[in-house]
């Protein structure tokens, strides 16, 4: 009852306001204030800079604007053996990761909500938490370390168990596995919280319930928790094609070397290493521009499926 | 309306936070004439990190002894050309940037990032007195994109190995690629250190640029930096050829994935980040060889002694095989040195670019110290008026081979000040002095010989990189491309075959036959019919 009577209260307030037609009252202009700078930021990263996606259809040089070229730079981009590898490679790793990265936090949020040893279970989440504040400069410095064929200690343990020593940042075929595995290393335990903090929120008779009926841990997971988290996870897996190609810059650009680029070359370092380190801006803005196109066609992909197949035949937006 | 005028209070903090820590600030007033300078290079003193208390010292000491504002950034080494760019990008740098060769300052000038030096200096006595190959050297149709550092007799590169390791397994010294093959195995298997442990490599290098003459000795020789195979061919009348369409750069790059396959090229060769690191492999006597420049070995030979007091490296000028009878390593010739380059939209920058040659080229006491550091420190002029240069200590108290920490902004340049080549600074060991001075006159008598006799080839002047605006455009993707293609054959993830068709498909796609006929065409050649992509 408590809660229907917080939400209760600014429901009211805005009846009011929107009564007597006020936008602005004593008590929305916190909440405006409150939401303003995000709005600022999002409007100044987002917004303002979209004309600058015509940059796509020019030759533009450090000197400024020197002329509209049409479609030459995607004619170009789309003749490139590397471009189109660059843009598998970066399929490879989102598939890898919407395979394991993203259940990884769901499934650890599941087991720390079965572990009744209240101590245990905060030291287990601070500790799988602290890697996600670790830059990725020092993550991928740190795990080239270790897998160092002649310093890392991973091959210390291989050459003591009398095998030849790996260098596994010279293996293609493993990059993408490596990263996913380190991405969800760095990122698993803070992923985990708002899975958690939905997982507060089941009504504890619901277990009640299912206990009289005689489910187990493992019913009780599929019977109650799973059913209980299913709407964070549509919402969280539908916004996560907003920005499928993101979160991959970083360490991708830290654990890539010449060795792997033919499956660590992916969208964002190809754009990033042609637009801005070899100041072909056009083509980077292409490149840019083809990705921004493939991500938002997923996105409205994937919330149309959601709308013709969900139960309550709903979508997030 | 306390929670408004908190949460106003609170905005305002972190509005005048963000100001504050972005550096919103008033620029120091100075009446000092200004001189904006971007490097990486901080002559033999390492990257600017290191001994930073000693190069520090310089500037501050500069400013005062010639009154003016010098003021210096810093660049790490690693990655340095993509620094400058993202710099340029954005819009953080002005100046001159002190940059790594043509290409770059080519690039930059047909992309609007840097400025035409010839309208600021041309009237300037110092610009009037250079030689006229150091005039043109950076001058591209009219256009002067970079100012030259140098003007001195080309620095040649050898291959440094471990001459004790080869005395240990009883060979000789390498003349052919075959008993090259074969001590890079022996000194991988054959436990050439006699520690009794599996502790060593054959080679080592930094990417292809440590590597050429693994190119050189298949008659496919690379650019002057190893950054891509479009070179003056010395074997095909010194016309552009890109040597990745001949036959014999299949045995070359097998060559490499052999040495790979077997674990006689260290690796993690092609994802070391920088020359220092891979260098610091060989003196440290995990790697027994290296290409690199060649005046570099007594310094290889002096600081592996630091882990290992019987190590000694000898140079090999080049290797032949096969398919190349004679050496082919660059060497010979006037170099002008790295590319000082303008960065458009500087201020004050025809004050700049005077103050940089008034000074540097102007002033004797202001050349020599941009060449050795702080005068009378680290150097003084002796009786005659010849350089001598001071004994000194690095931070952590040994004594000091180097050239005093500067900024390495001045280089050899013969017309102005007689040429003068470092020597090595006793520091009380004559032995060693007589020693060094012995390997450098036999070094280039080598040079000479080899000069002579056609053995060394030189790059034909001014055109170490193709002059063509095609190139510009695509540089860039020619050096990934070449990089790519010699990784992923050495490392075996395809054939050689595979990676040169590939390579071929690639290069077809950007249009590089145009780049070579263009480039030919500036040279008054027709490109070869023989190898066409």
């Amino acid at each position: 009852m408590a809660h229907s009577d917080a939400v209760a209260l600014p429901l009211d307030v805005s009846e009011k306001a929107r009564k007597k037609g006020k936008i602005f009252t004593k008590r929305s202009i916190p909440l405006y204030l409150m939401i303003l700078p995000a709005m600022i930021f999002t409007i100044m990263f987002q917004y303002i800079p979209l004309p600058g996606r015509l940059i796509a259809f020019t030759d533009f040089r450090t000197a400024g604007f020197q002329g509209w070229v049409g479609l030459q730079h995607f004619r170009f981009l789309f003749n490139l053996d590397y471009f189109w590898n660059a843009f598998i490679n970066t399929w490879r790793i989102v598939l890898l990761g919407y395979l394991f990265f993203f259940p990884a936090p769901i499934i650890f949020a599941l087991l720390l909500n079965e572990i009744r040893v209240k101590s245990f279970k905060k030291v287990v989440q601070t500790l799988t938490v602290l890697p996600n504040f670790v830059n990725w400069v020092v993550v991928s410095t740190i795990f080239i370390s270790i897998l160092s064929p002649r310093f890392g200690y991973v091959n210390d343990l291989i050459r003591a168990f009398g095998g030849e020593p790996i260098f596994f940042f010279s293996l293609p075929r493993l990059f993408p596995w490596l990263l996913t595995y380190l991405r969800i290393w760095k990122g698993v335990g803070y992923s985990a919280i708002i899975y958690l903090a939905a997982l507060s929120g089941v009504d504890a008779e619901l277990y009640e319930s299912a206990v009289i009926d005689g489910a187990g841990r493992i019913r009780q997971t599929f019977a109650v928790t799973l059913p209980a988290l299913a709407p964070t996870i549509l919402v969280l897996f539908v916004l996560s094609f907003a920005d499928v190609f993101s979160g991959l810059f970083e360490p991708v650009l830290m654990l890539q070397n010449p060795m792997i680029n033919s499956t660590a070359e992916i969208l964002d370092t190809y754009i990033y290493s042609v637009g801005l380190v070899n100041r072909r801006y056009g083509l980077g803005a292409a490149a840019g521009l083809f990705k921004a196109t493939i991500s938002m066609t997923l996105l409205l992909t994937v919330n149309w499926v959601t709308k013709r197949f969900s139960s309550e035949g709903r979508g997030i937006f | 309306m306390r929670k408004v005028t908190l949460l106003l209070f609170g905005l305002s903090l972190v509005v005048a936070g963000s100001l504050f820590a972005t550096g919103v600030q008033e620029e120091a007033v100075t009446e000092r004439p200004i001189l904006e300078y971007t490097t990486l290079f901080h002559f033999d003193s390492g990257d600017p990190t290191e001994n930073l208390d000693l190069k520090e010292e310089f500037t501050p000491w500069f400013n005062d002894y010639f009154n003016v504002d010098l003021r210096i950034t810093y660049f790490p080494r690693p990655e340095y050309p993509q620094r400058i760019s993202l710099a340029l990008a954005t819009g953080e740098i002005s100046g001159i940037i002190r940059h790594f060769g043509g290409a770059y300052a080519a690039e930059l000038w047909a992309d609007g990032s840097s400025m035409d030096w010839l309208p600021l200096i041309q009237d300037n006595p110092n610009w009037q007195k250079l030689e006229p190959g150091m005039q043109e050297e950076w001058m591209r149709d009219g256009v002067l994109v970079g100012f030259p550092t140098a003007w001195m007799p080309g620095r040649n590169f050898s291959r440094h190995i471990r001459k004790d390791w080869l005395d240990n397994l009883g060979l000789e010294v390498p003349q052919t690629i075959e008993e090259f093959y074969t001590a890079m195995r022996m000194f991988t298997e054959n436990d050439p250190n006699q520690s009794g442990q599996d502790d060593t490599v054959g080679l080592t290098t930094r990417t292809t640029w440590l590597l050429q003459d693994m190119f050189h000795a298949f008659g496919v020789p690379l650019n002057h930096v190893g950054g891509h195979a479009i070179t003056t061919d010395p074997h095909d009348g010194d016309r552009f050829n890109d040597q990745m369409l001949k036959p014999q750069m299949v045995a070359a790059l097998q060559n490499l994935a052999d040495l790979y396959a077997n674990g006689y090229l260290d690796p993690e060769a092609f994802s070391i980040p920088s020359g220092g690191a891979a260098r610091e492999r060989v003196w440290q006597g995990f790697a027994g060889s290296i290409y690199d420049w060649t005046h570099n070995y007594v310094w290889y030979t002096n600081q592996a002694r630091t882990v290992d007091p019987d190590a000694e490296f000898v140079p090999i000028l080049g290797l032949t095989s096969e398919y190349a009878d004679r050496y082919v390593n660059p060497g010979g010739g006037y170099g002008a040195g790295e590319p000082l380059i303008m960065v458009r939209g500087t201020r004050n920058a025809e004050e700049q670019a005077n103050l940089l040659l008034d000074l540097f080229l102007g002033n004797e006491i202001a050349y020599w110290s941009g060449r050795w550091g702080i005068y009378e420190k680290y150097w003084e002029f002796g009786p005659n008026g010849e350089i001598v240069r001071l004994p000194w200590k690095w931070t952590d108290g040994t004594p000091a081979y180097a050239p005093g920490p500067t900024i390495g902004i001045t280089n050899d340049v013969e017309p102005f000040f007689a040429l003068w080549q470092s020597g090595y600074i006793t520091q009380g060991n004559e032995q060693a002095s007589r020693d060094w001075q012995a390997r450098e006159t036999r070094i280039a008598e080598m040079v000479r010989e080899g000069l002579e006799t056609d053995i060394y080839f030189q790059y034909v002047s001014g055109h170490t990189e193709p002059r063509s605006e095609a190139y510009d455009a695509v540089s860039a993707d020619i050096r990934r491309i070449f990089l790519e293609t010699v990784t992923m054959a050495t490392t075996g993830q395809v054939t050689p075959q595979q990676a040169l068709d590939s390579y071929r498909s690639q290069m077809r796609a950007i249009g590089a036959q145009r780049i070579l006929d263009e480039a030919n065409a500036a040279l008054g050649k027709t490109s070869s019919t023989r190898w066409r992509y």
